[in-house]
């Protein structure tokens, strides 16, 4: 990989997780649908990493390992206790213009039609609405939403959905995309499909820089440059392992020699880590 | 905790502010209704119509939970049943069922029959709503599970249906508690009572002893309080699994 | 990966006679059927006053709505404080309850009056009400008041405090400003539990009126349940009850299809 500037930089993160539970109201007393908020406990211990421009760094680890707080962490959606994360050079203090997000879950506006939830971002922006209507377009064909522009997402299927969430996201033109579990919640084919129209629309986007989070081992060997290998709790950083596929990258790469043998390695360096964290559960449940 | 203290010495002082205002006969301060809440204990008159009031509670309140836990179940359970009388006692819950009282006067006169039987009714509709829905509510996938241990029709009911039943019939409880509550004060108040609580409004009122109206009111209110909150304890202690679902029956009658 | 968006249409020309009858001998239909029957049966041989028969009761109300017009009358008088003491108790609960759910510090100094209001038997108060404000429109509005506000203020509440806490962080990673937080995902949010509040509240709002007017029973609804209550005109009693609970359900359908119909994003349940 030629030399890029460092695009976004971990140094030494800290962080201890304590979500308390509320004090009861009354009126939650009353309404006890509203009382449940789980305790956990998460903690990151002296994560650091670079990522240069233009990377796809994909971040895998055991379960609660910390690696979606290390991306929530990277957008200031979090807080954390030590260390820093610098964007372009500066120290991230609260979410910047230069990353865009893409969750989990979605995180659709149900009361949103599709070219209303694409444009979220730019009307935040305070973009013109016409320019901002052109712009959802546009995204929306790039995502292969065409037609569907004035649906709300609980008519859409879950990959149509996390295409309006990816296309809601590029729209503000992002240089950094923070991707957490994006696919985690399709089913396997659709996710598959879902991979390769991610590696189509990053073509056309390049240079967009990555950071993508899953537990999907595939995924991250066919999406990324590098993986990032997380410690079980306190995460650190295990290992960084380069993946050496040309892109564009096609079907045929998931059957390659060297992708089983990375496959291989990367499930070894995971059981390890995982075996620990199932005794702590187990342990923690008996 | 500091807020709410802080809240309730606020409206305190603005009850008193405003009693300054508009004069002791039209708003007593806290101070006169207290004392006079006082003097109506050791006369004996309050805790006697408490008693009086109560007992049309207990026994009206009482049977409809008797009655409508099990009917509630059965029309759960029974799905056509359900479909065929549900909305009777949505339609109860729903419309404002005071304007029976002048009714029930007609057909059961003016004393604690009267009154036991309006409670009764009242409550009634709301313990058979929510126990109807946690019957029917009961996850499919529970069912199932049961029916893949061969479990029988009995067993499906008694081990599946019925402690998913439990908090709702906790919130029907509670629920209903409050509905029997509200339905003692409406029919002390429109049935015409000779004797409890809702004739001592009418009489203090008479007389134009505000003070000794305040201090009803407020009590019966507090009543109705602390009843909810004692049933909520109660589920609680007994039930604690049931946390986080959504079981408060609220909206229910639609 | 295809759209569920369209609906699947009504099959055309299958209202044969079969499905005809089939939808007229519905569980409900049969049920209120029987029950008229055994009303009616019940009635038989008893004294017009104890208990009229169903077709009693149908012309007394027949009567009162095409004959004499009383019960519209009535129903106007009662409307008023319906719509002036529900208005009053939207215009302030709505507010309130979005303000308890964004600020946990107006939650702790108001909850407490909230639930003594929502769980206390508040018809104790419509005599007091009388007392300090005559017995005209106001303790009627008052009572209508105190009835729908704590559950209107619970609804928003509760609406306000469970946007979901994903809505919120999409919202800040797409840097909205805390302003934009509340007007483009707080308030939208919302919404829909303001048209439940309006649906619960109206329910709450009628049983206040109906109390209110029995109570105070100088106009209205009330006087005219006095009236024949006194009169011992038992089937014009039970014709004025089922109007109010015939009108009470309806108003609260209504309300509830204004919910589906204001909320378009929502799954239709």
């Amino acid at each position: 990989m030629p030399e890029r500037p460092i695009k976004l930089a971990v140094e030494g993160l800290h962080k201890t997780y304590r979500t308390k539970r509320p004090r009861d109201t009354f009126l939650r007393r009353l309404l006890p649908d509203l009382n449940s908020e789980t305790t956990e406990v998460v903690a990151i211990e002296d994560l650091t990493f670079d990522i240069r421009a233009g990377e796809f760094v994909s971040i895998v680890g055991p379960s609660g390992c910390g690696k979606t707080t290390a991306l929530r962490i990277m957008d200031a959606l979090v807080p954390h206790d030590g260390g820093r994360v610098l964007i372009n050079g500066t120290e991230v203090t609260e979410p910047r213009p230069e990353c865009g997000f893409v969750f989990q879950d979605f995180g659709l506006y149900p009361w949103r039609t599709v070219t209303a939830n694409v444009a979220f971002g730019l009307e935040l922006r305070g973009v013109a609405p016409s320019e901002r209507r052109e712009r959802a377009r546009q995204y929306i064909n790039l995502v292969g939403l065409k037609g569907f522009e004035s649906h709300y997402p609980h008519q859409l299927s879950g990959g149509m959905q996390q295409r309006v969430g990816i296309a809601r996201t590029l729209a503000i033109e992002p240089e950094i995309l923070l991707m957490d579990e994006p696919f985690g919640s399709l089913d396997a084919l659709t996710r598959r499909i879902m991979q390769f129209e991610l590696l189509r629309i990053l073509e056309s986007q390049r240079p967009t820089t990555v950071v993508f989070v899953t537990h999907d081992l595939e995924e991250a060997l066919l999406l990324s440059d590098r993986i990032l290998v997380m410690t079980r709790r306190p995460g650190r950083c295990k290992e960084i392992i380069d993946i050496p596929f040309d892109r564009p990258r096609t079907d045929a790469v998931v059957d390659s020699p060297e992708f089983l043998e990375l496959r291989r390695h990367l499930w070894e360096s995971l059981r390890e880590e995982q075996v620990g964290v199932t005794d702590e559960t187990e342990a923690r449940a008996s | 905790m500091r807020t709410r203290v802080l809240s309730l010495l606020v409206v305190l002082v603005a009850w008193q502010i405003g009693s300054l205002l508009a004069g002791e006969l039209v708003l007593p301060s806290p101070v006169t209704t207290i004392s006079r809440f006082g003097d109506l204990m050791a006369e004996g008159r309050l805790p006697r119509a408490l008693v009086i009031g109560l007992q049309a509670l207990a026994i009206g309140g009482g049977a409809a939970v008797l009655v409508g836990i099990p009917l509630g179940i059965i029309l759960g359970v029974r799905r056509r049943l359900g479909q065929a009388f549900d909305f009777y006692f949505s339609a109860l819950y729903v419309t404002p069922f005071s304007a029976v009282a002048p009714l029930f006067v007609l057909w059961f006169g003016i004393d604690a029959g009267a009154r036991m039987i309006f409670i009764f009714f009242f409550t009634l509709p709301q313990i058979v709503i929510v126990c109807y829905q946690g019957a029917r509510s009961t996850p499919d996938r529970l069912i199932e599970v049961a029916r893949s241990y061969q479990a029988s029709g009995r067993d499906v009911f008694l081990k599946t249906i019925l402690p998913y039943e439990v908090p709702f019939i906790f919130t029907a409880l509670r629920l209903g508690v409050g509905r029997a509550v509200q339905g003692m004060v409406i029919a002390e108040l429109l049935i015409s009572a000779t004797q409890g609580l809702g004739f001592l409004i009418t009489v203090y009122g008479a007389s134009l002893d505000i003070a000794a109206v305040l201090a009803v009111v407020l009590f019966i209110m507090l009543i109705g309080i602390v009843a909810s909150l004692l049933v909520q304890r109660l589920e609680d202690a007994i039930a604690p699994w049931r946390h986080g679902s959504s079981t408060s029956g609220e909206g229910s009658g639609a | 990966m295809t759209a569920t968006a369209a609906p699947a249409g009504k099959r055309a020309g299958s209202t044969t006679l079969g499905t005809w009858i089939g939808r007229i001998l519905r569980p409900q239909v049969l049920s209120i059927a029987g029950f008229v029957a055994v009303w009616w049966l019940a009635s038989l041989g008893q004294p017009r006053h104890i208990l009229p028969t169903p077709f009693d009761v149908l012309g007394e109300i027949w009567r009162m709505a095409f004959e004499t017009g009383e019960l519209w009358a009535a129903l106007q008088i009662s409307v008023v404080s319906l719509l002036v003491g529900g208005g009053l108790a939207l215009l302030v609960g709505v507010p309130l309850g979005v303000l308890m759910g964004a600020s946990r510090s107006v939650e702790r100094a108001l909850d407490l009056y909230v639930i003594a209001l929502y769980v206390a038997p508040v018809s104790a108060l419509t005599p007091l009400f009388i007392f300090w404000l005559g017995i005209d429109l106001a303790p009627r509005v008052a009572t209508v008041f105190v009835f729908a506000v704590p559950q209107v203020i619970i609804t928003c509440f509760r609406g306000a405090r469970s946007t979901p806490r994903t809505h919120l962080e999409v919202a800040r990673a797409f840097r909205a400003s805390r302003r934009d937080i509340f007007t483009k995902v707080v308030v939208p949010h919302e919404i829909p539990y303001i048209v439940t509040a309006l649906r619960l509240g109206l329910g709450q709002a009628i049983k206040g009126m109906v109390l209110a007017e029995l109570i105070v029973s100088t106009t209205g609804l009330g006087l005219l349940l006095h009236t024949y209550a006194q009169l011992f005109d038992t089937a014009a009693l039970i014709g004025v009850v089922i109007v109010l609970m015939v009108l009470g359900v309806l108003a609260t359908a209504a309300v509830a299809r204004l919910e589906t119909a204001i909320t378009p994003w929502r799954r239709p349940a």
